[in-house]
């Protein structure tokens, strides 16, 4: 422990600015994924365990469309769109057979994917892992404020997962189409019974969530490693952010995702050796204190 | 009537037969199944996941060896054949593995290409069964110094930590008195390799350059894909050095980010891993200039002919360069060949006698010298290059190399040897 450093971070404001992006950054990369997860997790109750490897072919995918037309706003969108109709796809053909199933059949259907979608990405892309860097528009040494340093590509990231929250909030609470979700997550029979095509809802939220997790990897592409496998550590994240901001709840997984961003940015400083474990502890303590999350539904 | 004839024949003339059978059996040779049992290899290592590369860059230098030699005829009479199997990282796996190449496939040998974790155990069934084993990936020091685990029946042909870390103090001491460098930082993976490698790291610059001392040390996970908030740490704490063992991916995900913040502009950085082309060749950006490295890899690290001849013959038949798994199987390879062909045999014992000390050409041999040798006391291969040097933008990506003298290296090896009590 090293509560000096971080009295000493807190109070200097190069130090908590730079501690300051660098959570929000993170924390914006994983709101979009775990952002996904939970809106799938809301309406349809899967838990996708595969999401992961949604966010890992998203990067893919987007490397792969930069390198073709090398514009890299194109390769965000195509790359982002690309994954949201293999998520329609995936939820036509695999997902639909199980919603009347045990819980552990989602759990092998979609654990399996995880380590289809690896050896694909090991026969398409190969076994080396490949760093696309940041496009030549960021490639330009970091603006500097108050002794503190932003690269421009964080800024760009940091507003981009803020605007996708705000659009995505918007969408659910505001539009016919999202209170149609939302009464779906709700009561899907219910739904039905009023004429409603559950099935569309069911698909295009899969779609929607899959894209997010596309527009992770996307974000995340210039700035991460991207290899077979990049998604398994990013969804134990995800879950947690899940558990911790409530099931089914995007404001639960916003505000998770920016706290757990703030333990680890500000963590390193403060407790550098289990800055790792804070982020568990917390999971603990909210699972204990609030079981169903800041924000979930208290029955679920 | 034909076998009348052949009946008559065979009384008459019994050399046509042998003939025959002489020309049969040439022309299988030459069109590829061989009369005489190849001599077969079982490759063991991780072959998918997201280490895969350990596995698929080892099985690629160990065939290259494997048809060079068979080209040639292969060695008494008999040609090389390598089979592989993926552990998928799991040590009770790597166990089977190894167990059925000798029980079901009858192999002449096993090679271990697995991380350390898996070699260890492979190590045991080597000693179980009898079975001569090259460890071609594990850099654990402790896998041939450490007598309590040791046995006959493995040898090394990888890079040593030990010596790593004996060269990166040695280099980096060097630097730090030009420059110099008094405060040091370290990020490296939070898990063994990553701690003892830093620790050495750090008690052999300590010997080197003792004016210096560590500011800030960071352990972030194995394959955090977000190094941003260490980044801004050490930024924070302005070091005058850092020193990293992160490796792979690890590495090119720390320095493009790290890149983004101009850190390789504030700081002198050294990282132990980051001359391999699957990382250079990973930077689709460019390679960051001025940085410190320890060669894994590199075409021009030893700048000698044979390597580089090596680096162009892997290039042609794979499309990329080496890694630096690929030159440690493929030196297996060629201590396997040279003793078999000194033995007069594949019997396991025989080779074992004959790899004890043998000396043998290899384009991994640091100059001046052309050779490495299999120690005999420990079964460690040693003279192979272990270079430093810095980089450079533009292909090789390395300049200004630099080499410690391997009687020093020796020297430092048997004094950390003495002290661990495993001399």
């Amino acid at each position: 422990m090293d509560l000096s450093s971080l009295i000493e971070c807190l109070v200097d404001p190069g130090c908590l600015i730079n501690q300051t992006t660098s959570a929000l950054i993170f924390a914006m990369l994983l709101f979009l994924i775990a952002s996904g997860l939970s809106l799938i997790f809301g309406v349809l109750g899967v838990m996708n365990f595969a999401h992961g490897s949604l966010y890992m072919l998203g990067a893919y995918l987007t490397y792969t469309f930069y390198v073709g037309t090398s514009s890299f706003p194109l390769a965000i969108i195509l790359g982002c769109f690309g994954i949201g109709v293999f998520g329609v796809f995936f939820e036509r053909v695999f997902l639909k057979r199980i919603y009347a199933v045990h819980i552990l059949y989602q759990l092998l259907l979609t654990y399996a994917f995880i380590l289809i979608l690896d050896d694909v990405a090991k026969l398409v892309w190969g076994y080396e892992f490949i760093t696309m860097g940041a496009p030549d528009a960021f490639q330009r040494p970091p603006l500097e404020l108050a002794g503190s340093f932003i690269p421009t590509y964080y800024i760009f990231v940091i507003i981009v997962g803020i605007i996708v929250a705000v659009l995505l909030w918007m969408f659910l609470w505001k539009t016919r189409y999202g209170k149609l979700i939302r009464a779906t997550a709700h009561s899907s029979e219910m739904v039905m019974a009023l004429g409603k095509n559950t099935t569309l809802i069911y698909a295009g939220v899969f779609g929607i969530g899959a894209m997010l997790a596309g527009l992770g990897g996307a974000l995340a592409a210039p700035i991460r490693s991207i290899f077979p496998g990049m998604g398994s550590d990013v969804v134990v994240d995800c879950f947690i952010v899940v558990v911790v901001g409530g099931m089914g709840s995007i404001p639960g997984a916003f505000l998770a995702a920016i706290l757990i961003g703030f333990m680890r940015a500000f963590g390193i400083i403060g407790f550098p050796l289990v800055e790792e474990a804070l982020i568990f502890i917390l999971m603990a303590v909210v699972l204990i204190v609030r079981p169903q999350g800041f924000f979930g539904r208290a029955e679920l | 009537m034909s076998v009348l004839l052949l009946k008559s024949r065979w009384k008459i003339n019994p050399f046509t037969i042998l003939a025959v059978v002489v020309l049969v059996c040439s022309f299988m040779i030459f069109s590829g199944p061989v009369c005489a049992e190849p001599i077969k290899i079982g490759f063991v290592s991780i072959m998918s996941g997201r280490v895969a590369m350990l596995g698929e860059e080892g099985a690629k230098g160990a065939q290259l060896a494997i048809d060079e030699i068979n080209a040639k005829g292969g060695v008494i009479g008999r040609k090389f054949k390598l089979l592989t199997r993926d552990s998928t990282g799991k040590i009770e796996e790597a166990v089977r593995i190894a167990r059925d190449y000798v029980v079901r496939d009858k192999v002449d040998f096993i090679m271990d290409g697995s991380s350390s974790r898996e070699s260890f155990a492979v190590k045991e069934v080597s000693r179980d069964l009898k079975k001569l084993t090259m460890i071609t990936a594990s850099e654990t020091t402790a896998n041939t110094a450490d007598p309590k685990i040791w046995t006959p029946y493995s040898f090394r042909t990888a890079r040593v930590a030990i010596h790593d870390s004996i060269v990166g103090g040695f280099f980096a001491g060097k630097v730090s008195r030009e420059f110099g460098l008094k405060k040091w930082y370290s990020i490296s993976p939070d898990y063994a390799y990553g701690h003892d490698n830093t620790t050495l790291f750090f008690e052999y610059l300590k010997k080197n350059y003792p004016d210096f001392k560590i500011v800030g040390q960071q352990w972030p996970k194995i394959f955090e894909p977000d190094y941003t908030a260490h980044i801004t740490k050490i930024l924070k704490d302005k070091p005058d050095a850092v020193y990293s063992c992160l490796w792979g991916g690890d590495i090119t995900a720390f320095m493009e980010q790290a890149s983004l913040y101009g850190l390789f502009k504030r700081m002198k950085f050294f990282g132990i891993n980051i001359a391999d082309p699957l990382v250079l060749g990973a930077l689709k950006k460019g390679v960051p200039a001025g940085m410190y490295t320890g060669g894994r890899y590199n075409p021009t690290i030893p700048e000698t002919p044979a390597n580089r001849a090596f680096g162009e013959k892997f290039k042609k038949k794979y499309g990329t360069y080496p890694s630096n798994w690929s030159w440690q199987s493929y030196t297996a390879v060629l201590f396997l060949e040279a003793a078999v062909k000194k033995a007069g045999t594949t019997d396991n014992e025989k080779v074992i006698k004959a790899l004890e000390g043998l000396t043998i050409k290899a384009p991994c041999a640091q100059p001046p010298r052309e050779t490495v040798t299999m120690r005999a006391k420990d079964h460690q291969m040693i003279y192979y290059t272990i270079g430093w040097a810095k980089t450079t933008s533009n292909p090789p990506y390395v300049t200004d190399r630099t080499y410690m003298p391997w009687n020093e290296i020796l020297k430092e090896e048997a004094a950390y040897l003495k002290k661990k009590g495993w001399l």
